[in-house]
């Protein structure tokens, strides 16, 4: 269909033959193959839907072209894809309702008055299926007692939702209003666990919807039942404010459905390199400092995708995801941290294991060739420095050679007192921060390193502090969904492994190594950790420290060698 | 679905416990008894097959 030549005189979709369920509508009433979206659809122009449509290979129907006058339908227009170079991405690819088929015991599947919160949306609204006329699905009568089941799909561990979804408490509390302006003798009755009103007016609301009548009953129903001849619903549901349980009478339920991501978001995180946290949402370069910015450079959160929020938060959100793209087109120039890798074409062996291990996609390597970084991609995790075997990768400002003599410098005198400890510079050093000016107690053996990511830290790095007389070494970096470098973390613990492995092929006790996830709110953490450290150095003897100083002994390279023969 | 019973052990109290591992799974570990994040990956084996032998 070409939007350009349509006039939207609609002659196409009634001669269409085609009946399919409508989306928009909530499957509550039909579409043809060849429709308008929704009414307010801009451009407002008639599209075909090929995979609805009897074919035109050969041509089955083509009804819709011989009564188009404007000549605007071609059956041989195919999707393309587009190519743009852009400067800035603003990702805003909104949600998915949750779909409660699962929770069985709410009946959706089972008792036709009972439907979610979006087919109510539908039922209500002047355009939708009923002109705005409320009834329910089994009889198409105006049903007079109306209850509401809050946090279906929402704070339910158990179906791995563990989170609010943040709109549901105000939009019942606004169905409510809604129905009661409409049908001002409707009875409607909400069961919840908690009303969360935080936004502004929402408790204001809260009191009308009270106002109204809206009965409100604290607890979650347990079950519901169906009246087989009448087709009414009974809940039975425990009153925690009262302690008592009771039984509700009632002609349809509104199930008030969380969202959820996008189920098709991962697409999207393995194109532009994002990562996500425990919900599933996309996870923020900081979340209170850059809340609309991804960790990757150049690309901006807004709406759903983020976090679930309303209309208010999601459009302040696209207005600073638009300004920060807007700022970052408008620059001229890019500042970038000078924390960068930098690789030495002579020294890199082709391997392509730092392109493997970087999670910006900031090292571009093909077989055969020497890797090459985008230094205005690159964040300076150090993943790549510490990974690649060669030497070939230096990373400005926290080199090898730097981060090695720190470490003899610290373990010179008197080792065998001493905590070691690697820290990343956001989350665990900034934990050490938070526990010494929080007054935490904690021993004064430690030392610690600091480095951008605990990932900067290398094999090399960790066998160095045991050869040098550590009897104890601890790296630490943030939690998982805190990592600060997109999934970066994930190679320390792979090293983690391979280090216990090597130490106690060594014969060197592996449990002298240790790993913790420190946020930096975690001062009292930091402090624990530092103590049981601090326990674990005492039971570690002058024989284990020696015996790793020789089992740990690098041994002589080969290339070495024959250097000194040639 | 392609879940594995895998072996980890806390490096920090020594204590060991299986636990079931989907394929791809990113998850951060901690010890179920002491919850230090020191943990061990030592061996696995097939989930669908412990299942079998009940």
């Amino acid at each position: 269909m070409d939007p350009s030549l349509c006039n939207a005189c609609g002659e196409c979709s009634k001669i269409c033959p085609v009946v399919k369920p409508d989306e928009f509508q909530m499957g509550l009433s039909s579409r043809k193959a060849v429709y308008i979206p929704f009414p307010q659809a801009v451009p407002c122009s008639y599209v075909l839907n090929m995979d609805d449509c009897l074919g035109n290979n050969p041509l089955a129907c083509g009804k819709c072209a011989e009564v188009c006058e404007k000549k605007a339908i071609n059956y041989d227009d195919r999707d393309q894809i587009v190519t743009r170079e852009v400067g800035a991405i603003v990702v805003a690819v909104g949600l998915d309702v949750y779909d409660p088929t699962e929770m069985d015991e709410y009946g959706y599947t089972r008792f036709e008055n009972v439907i979610t919160s979006m087919e109510f949306e539908r039922l209500i609204c002047a355009g939708g299926p009923t002109a705005g006329h409320f009834v329910r699905p089994s009889d198409q009568k105006r049903p007079q007692r109306i209850g509401f089941i809050q946090c279906v799909g929402s704070r339910n561990p158990k179906i791995g939702r563990p989170y609010c979804s943040n709109i549901c408490c105000m939009n019942t509390v606004k169905d409510t209003l809604l129905l009661a302006d409409h049908y001002p003798d409707v009875e409607n009755t909400v069961f919840y666990q908690d009303i969360r009103a935080f936004g502004k007016m929402f408790e204001d609301m809260f009191q009308r919807s009270k106002e109204a009548g809206t009965r409100y009953v604290r607890g979650l129903p347990g079950d519901i039942e169906e009246d087989p001849v009448t087709r009414n619903l009974v809940i039975t549901v425990e009153n925690t404010t009262s302690g008592r349980i009771e039984r509700h009478g009632l002609d349809m339920v509104i199930l008030s459905v969380g969202v959820e991501p996008r189920k098709d978001l991962d697409k999207i995180c393995r194109m532009l390199t994002l990562s996500r946290t425990s919900d599933g949402f996309l996870m923020e370069s900081h979340p209170k400092l850059k809340p609309v910015d991804a960790p990757t450079r150049g690309v901006y959160f807004a709406g759903f995708c983020e976090s679930p929020k309303d209309i208010k938060d999601a459009v302040c959100q696209a207005g600073a995801a638009a300004s920060r793209g807007g700022a970052l087109l408008n620059a001229g120039r890019i500042k970038i941290e000078a924390i960068t890798s930098r690789i030495d074409e002579a020294a890199c062996k082709k391997c392509g294991l730092c392109a493997a291990v970087c999670p910006y996609g900031a090292i571009v390597w093909k077989k055969g060739d020497v890797a090459v970084v985008v230094e205005a991609a690159c964040a300076g995790c150090g993943a790549c420095g510490a990974t690649c075997q060669f030497g070939a990768i230096t990373m400005r400002h926290f080199t090898d050679d730097q981060i090695l003599a720190q470490v003899r410098a610290i373990l010179a005198d008197r080792p065998q007192e001493k905590v070691f400890a690697f820290a990343c510079n956001w989350c665990s050093y900034a934990g050490g921060d938070m526990a010494g000016i929080s007054r935490i107690q904690y021993p004064a053996t430690g030392r610690v390193i600091r480095t951008m990511c605990s990932a900067r830290v290398s094999e090399e790095m960790v066998l160095e502090a045991f050869r040098c007389g550590a009897p104890v070494v601890l790296l630490s970096g943030c939690h998982y969904a805190d990592c600060h470098y997109i999934n970066a973390n994930r190679q320390t613990v792979k090293r983690m492994q391979r280090l216990w492995d090597k130490l106690e092929a060594a014969g060197v006790r592996p449990e002298r190594l240790q790993l913790e996830w420190i946020s930096a709110a975690e001062g009292q953490k930091f402090a624990k950790v530092m103590k049981q450290m601090e326990e674990l150095r005492r039971t570690v003897t002058a024989e284990e420290i020696q015996h790793a100083r020789k089992a740990l002994r690098p041994k002589p390279r080969k290339v070495a060698v024959e250097e000194v023969v040639g | 679905m392609g879940a594995t019973i895998e072996k980890f052990r806390c490096m920090m109290c020594g204590h060991e416990y299986e636990e079931a591992v989907e394929k791809g799974e990113d998850k951060e570990r901690s010890c179920p008894k002491c919850r230090s994040n020191s943990i061990r990956h030592l061996k696995k084996r097939p989930a669908a097959r412990e299942s079998l032998q009940g």
